[in-house]
């Protein structure tokens, strides 16, 4: 996993989003083809975001993202768009959980949702917790992670971490 | 050293005299982990295939695995009565231990005694804190830590120790109020990320006075205000309960009440009065009182946090000799088949029948709208987990949360009504 996220800035306002009230989520939506799941994404919080989204954009969100449960169709939409980093104030432990499992950096930045626009150019250090905004000339601070989680995302996410751990036990 | 109840748990499983909050460990002592699979959705199958491409062998350690088979139960067509075989088929080959008619998994797996006090056990869904009602450490590796894959694929599991809150709740509820009511008020009081990464311990004379049911019903929605999982002690209670009902021997375990903890609340048991939970959100509440206007088409007392031997008690004393509204659905479907068969022992089912109630069998499809769905404009009250839109069905639908003393009393007016006039004491 690179360390360095370059993309453009999908801002998806509000606090404590519900990632699957954000996908319009219905029992049997994780089914669907992925390209369909992908057309909805975030579409009840920022209906301009799927129509926007492409490979290697930055999502941007506010406080809590990902509050309550979190099914499928959000991470298949994201892998599906090819976004690759999100930036938050902060993560819900079960969308902490979700990105940490699946290698796509994360950083908690309080205060970012203020700061960044639709489409500004963001480039994102996880290993320092630090997101710069190209199109504003401005930096923010935002956590750093700590070792385990960078030993986990470095890895590639919490598979390829534990598949490793795996190929060293049977050394 | 003064230890949380959390901190002596998790020192137990991992070994150690004692842990504290930040720190890294490995345990190896847990029971699970812990799977159900819904509709469309392999959870067992996805998680097995993982582990297996992990540790590049097939699973062998199944039999550890508990599969609860909850979800789309009993099947209602074609396409899901060949998935619920098949999940079966796939749970047993791996010699998994299958629960597949004795009702919502995260209470059976507490009666049945696969889940005890003082223990760590591993479910991939955090909804599972309920067990922490009796003083059973739930995780799925934690906002910090690992992750169920690793527990299936080498046997262990990484956690980083929480800090505690502790919440204490003194003095005596009023008997018509349950553990939803001072869930309510505590989450009001906490937000929705008032606990990210924390267990949250309850104590205080009120908890110990509460029923185990309630107790579990209490610990159930913890993530919903980002804590890790949530804890009550083990008491004598819990011990007589797990014997008397199960003929399971259980251990007390408590935390010290001068042990470290990060942030500690009060509130006082006299204050709480009946809340609402009010669409679209899962995070705010409300007395039962400023809602009276709120007109209902159906209520539902089920789901993992509801349903319970306590909760059909308290309905059936409000509806005895009534009849609910015309034109309201009222769903009943006790949590489990013990809770079932010990209700039907007590004439409350035949009570909530005479005035009216759908009595069906236990399922965890009621909090899905699997059973019960909305349609556009409907108003739900309910015990489910979640009351996002579209959680019953229509995203154009409402759906408030209550207790199940507060659910009786709406369904006699047909709008929500705050229990305390119907409730009859003794």
């Amino acid at each position: 996993m690179e360390n360095i996220y370059k993309g453009n800035a999908l801002v998806a306002p509000g606090n404590h989003v519900n990632a699957d009230t954000a996908m319009g989520w219905y029992i049997g939506m994780d089914a669907l083809p992925p390209q369909e799941i992908a057309a909805k994404f975030m579409q009840t919080v920022e209906p301009a975001i799927a129509g926007l989204a492409k490979a290697d954009d930055i999502l941007v969100c506010g406080r809590n993202f990902g509050y309550g449960k979190v099914h499928s169709s959000f991470l298949i939409a994201v892998k599906t768009i090819g976004i690759r980093c999100i930036v938050a104030e902060s993560f819900s432990t079960q969308m902490f959980n979700n990105l940490k499992s699946e290698g796509i950096a994360f950083v908690e930045c309080p205060g970012i949702l203020d700061k960044v626009n639709m489409s500004d150019l963001l480039e994102v250090n996880f290993a320092e917790g630090s997101v710069k905004n190209l199109t504003k000339g401005e930096e923010y601070q935002g956590l750093a992670p700590s070792a385990f989680i960078l030993e986990v995302m470095q890895s590639g996410g919490m598979m390829p971490y534990l598949a490793k751990k795996g190929a060293d036990a049977q050394k | 050293m003064k230890q949380t109840l959390c901190e002596k748990i998790l020192a137990k499983a991992a070994g150690k005299p004692s842990v504290t909050p930040g720190e890294y460990i490995t345990v190896k002592d847990f029971t699970g982990p812990i799977f159900y699979s819904f509709k469309g959705v392999s959870v067992l199958g996805m998680y097995m295939d993982a582990a297996e491409k992990i540790s590049g062998k097939k699973i062998s350690n199944g039999n550890k695995y508990i599969y609860n088979e909850d979800h789309n139960s009993p099947p209602v067509n074609a396409d899901s009565i060949r998935f619920f075989k098949d999940e079966h088929k796939r749970a047993k080959d791996i010699g998994a231990t299958c629960y597949c008619r004795e009702g919502i998994g995260h209470v059976v797996n507490v009666e049945q005694g696969d889940i005890m006090p003082g223990k760590v056990f591993v479910h991939f869904d955090p909804q599972a804190s309920n067990a922490g009602g009796v003083g059973a450490f739930y995780t799925n590796g934690g906002r910090f830590g690992g992750h169920v894959v690793e527990a299936m694929a080498f046997d262990e599991i990484t956690l980083c120790v929480p800090e505690t809150i502790r919440v204490v709740i003194d003095g005596q509820l009023k008997p018509y109020i349950s553990a939803k009511d001072v869930w309510f008020a505590v989450q009001n009081e906490l937000g929705p990320d008032g606990a990210i990464g924390a267990v949250v311990e309850f104590d205080g004379s009120a908890i110990e006075a509460m029923d185990i049911d309630q107790r579990m019903i209490l610990c159930g929605e913890i993530s919903y205000v980002g804590a890790d999982t949530a804890l009550i002690k083990s008491d004598a209670k819990t011990c007589t309960w797990y014997k008397e009902n199960f003929g399971i021997e259980a251990e007390e375990i408590s935390g010290d009440s001068d042990a470290q903890y990060s942030r500690v609340l009060h509130f006082c048991a006299e204050d709480i009065v009946p809340m609402v939970t009010y669409p679209p959100e899962v995070f705010t509440s409300c007395p039962a009182s400023e809602l009276k206007n709120v007109a209902i088409d159906q209520c539902i007392i089920g789901t993992c946090i509801g349903g319970s031997l306590s909760d059909l008690r308290i309905a059936a004393n409000i509806l005895k000799g009534h009849q609910i509204k015309e034109g309201v659905r009222f769903i009943v479907s006790p949590v489990t088949q013990y809770v079932y068969s010990q209700a039907a022992r007590e004439g409350l089912l035949s009570t909530l029948a005479d005035a009216g109630a759908i009595v069906i069998a236990p399922t965890c499809d009621v909090c899905f709208g699997g059973v019960g769905p909305l349609n556009p404009g409907e108003v739900s009250l309910s015990q489910q987990t979640l009351n996002v839109p579209g959680r019953s069905g229509s995203h154009e639908a409402f759906i408030y949360l209550a207790s199940a003393a507060t659910i009786a009393a709406s369904a006699i007016t047909g709008y929500i009504t705050s229990p305390e006039t119907y409730y009859r004491e003794g």
